[in-house]
């Protein structure tokens, strides 16, 4: 596997502050190299050996009373199993499917569809085929096309939800995007409805779980690293349960009957509450009077020029590639 | 961008006047300024924004540009210097006027457009505000983005700690019945209009809301940048209108405005 321009990327964060644009996209592109190295140098990861991530524990509850029907806040979603994070938040490198491995047998549209992609993440049982040449991937993602939803919240994300009167709006680090949860009674549109990239979104509250019904997406994107797809049928229901003030227990079932055999029914995961992204840097707001840190959560953009010049080379005129070969983005494909 | 057979240059002919279709069609809606609109008797409360606001070309002249005025200042050599390599199709306050080929305006390859481009590219399109205790939320139609208005205390970071944004830090506070954003920490390779009118990392704005009845709300943008320009660049008054739901909305919400790079294909240039 050839992996290339990191250390020119890495030379450029020392620079001056106009060029710390690239700490961004270096951000989001290092965490995915990151990735890609544990995945090349671990042992196979045979996704038919791995058992079922048990349900994560149920964490110590902080003194902080809980209100049952409000998940305002900055969260973190930990991997399948976990019930602390093991790591910083790194951004939209999606470690590992929202969904989680067990996917159900694909339909013959699904499987055809799937075996036109060539992912960038190697997983035996999710991807359909691992190429080692980063020439060959054409994951939507390389070219910042919209990452879509679920994606976008895949792998350790940060969800930032504020409750208004008549939603839930749900933002999100990567790409700077935002979904809206609508609990004021209106019904998901029927299938005509143009497809978006984030689908629409309706929610209610039963108990003290918060329940999200999606449909109406555009089926062009992926929903993991592996290139797991989905079709324009698909229809997710996602589940968030309040433990306690600073814990949710998420799940998420994906229906879609002209990709796949069954629903696709994903692990728990817990989700922790934080008190600022640990994406934005320490202290540039100052603290609050009570001390404690002021909310904000950062902008991690895929940004087109930035994620060509380094696919292709460091020269945004495109002229050669990092391999000393004449080659544009366009022809890359 | 090298494209080596008939079929993929008139596809790409095709998405590349597609894109352009877009990026005109403010140029096309702001032909013709609109007359006042009348005031509304309905109560209101002057200090809550909420709600979908839809811009308009009132008190604008025929042909007005997309930017927030006219009126821009003077450039200093260093933003001369950025100014005279940007290449668009526009007469008005651009560099020059070249073939669509050669244009180098970062939103062809769906670079983010930043802040303040965002009220006025790619399309005249709408925002919505949205308040809680601790911030007024700004959401955009272009580009399905938002900007947090803190409101809760803050102060706009300073110093070189900040990572800068493409949409900047923020803060808001009522003025009377204006609410005033100050914002500061932005990525300087966006342009501030289609003219590409370019700013530095010393950029601030300064947006101004005045809800001047109930159906309406005044929006003056300016922008400071003193290593850019040699003066405040003053922007016009602009009229946004409450509207119940988004033009063309499906689902009584904003719909999906995204720039998609593998629909165009647009190679950056510098």
């Amino acid at each position: 596997m050839r992996v290339v321009g990191t250390q020119n990327s890495a030379q450029k964060l020392s620079r001056s502050k106009s060029e710390r644009g690239f700490k961004m996209r270096n951000c989001f592109l290092g965490s995915f190299f990151a990735l890609l190295a544990v995945l090349a140098l671990a042992p196979v990861v045979c996704a038919e050996t791995t058992p079922q991530a048990p349900s994560p524990k149920t964490p110590a509850a902080k003194a902080q009373p809980a209100d049952a029907h409000d998940i305002s806040g900055i969260w973190r979603m930990l991997g399948p199993g976990q019930a602390r994070a093991r790591a910083a938040t790194v951004g939209g490198g999606a470690s590992h499917p929202t969904l989680g491995n067990d996917r159900p047998p694909l339909t013959a549209w699904g499987q055809a569809t799937w075996s036109q992609t060539k992912p960038s993440g190697r997983n035996s049982k999710l991807a359909y085929v691992f190429l080692p040449d980063q020439k060959d991937w054409n994951d939507p993602l390389f070219v910042c096309d919209p990452a879509g939803y679920p994606r976008t919240g895949g792998g350790n994300s940060l969800y930032r939800f504020v409750q208004l009167s008549n939603e839930v709006a749900e933002f999100f680090e990567r790409d700077h995007v935002w979904r809206d949860l609508w609990t004021d009674g209106r019904k998901l549109p029927g299938n005509n409805a143009k497809p978006r990239w984030y689908g629409y979104s309706i929610a209610h509250w039963e108990g003290e779980t918060f329940v999200v019904e999606s449909g109406g997406f555009d089926g062009r994107t992926w929903l993991d690293l592996q290139g797991s797809i989905h079709s324009d049928q698909m229809r997710l229901e996602e589940r968030y349960k309040i433990l306690d003030h600073d814990h949710i227990e998420f799940s998420m079932t994906l229906n879609d009957p002209k990709a796949y055999t069954a629903p696709w029914v994903g692990p728990k995961q817990m989700m922790e509450r934080m008190d600022t992204s640990d994406g934005v840097a320490p202290g540039i707001w100052g603290k609050k009077p009570d001390g404690t840190a002021y909310g904000d959560i950062r902008e991690d953009y895929c940004v087109y020029s930035e994620e060509h010049s380094f696919w292709v080379n460091d020269n945004p005129t495109g002229d050669g590639d990092n391999f000393g070969n004449a080659v544009s983005g366009a022809q890359r494909k | 961008m090298r494209i080596r057979f008939l079929g993929a240059s008139i596809i790409a002919l095709m998405a590349v006047l597609a894109l352009s279709s877009v990026l005109f069609a403010q140029t096309r809606q702001q032909t013709g300024a609109q007359k006042a609109p009348a005031a509304s008797n309905k109560p209101f409360d002057a200090h809550d924004l909420t709600g979908y606001w839809a811009m308009t070309n009132v008190g604008r002249p025929p042909g007005g540009l997309n930017t927030t005025s006219s009126n821009r200042p003077p450039m200093t050599d260093w933003a001369r210097g950025i100014f005279g390599k940007t290449k668009t199709g526009y007469k008005e306050l651009s560099s020059g006027v070249y073939p669509q080929r050669d244009w180098n305006d970062p939103a062809q390859w769906c670079d983010p457009m930043g802040f303040p481009r965002i009220l006025w590219n790619p399309t005249v399109a709408g925002m919505r505000f949205a308040q809680t205790s601790d911030e007024v939320i700004q959401f955009f139609e272009n580009g399905r983005v938002w900007r947090d208005l803190w409101t809760d205390g803050r102060k706009l970071p300073t110093g070189t700690d900040a990572d800068p944004r493409w949409f900047g830090y923020a803060v808001g506070k009522w003025d009377g019945d204006t609410f005033v954003v100050t914002s500061n920490n932005y990525i300087d390779k966006t342009w501030l209009d289609q003219y590409g009118s370019p700013h530095s990392d010393q950029l601030t704005v300064e947006d101004r809301y005045r809800r001047t009845d109930h159906d309406h709300l005044e929006v003056i943008v300016n922008i400071l940048d003193p290593k850019a320009y040699a003066a405040t660049w003053k922007g016009d008054k602009r009229i946004f209108v409450l509207v119940d739901k988004p033009a063309g909305s499906e689902f009584n919400d904003f719909s999906e405005n995204l720039c998609v790079w593998s629909e165009h294909k647009i190679q950056p240039k510098s």
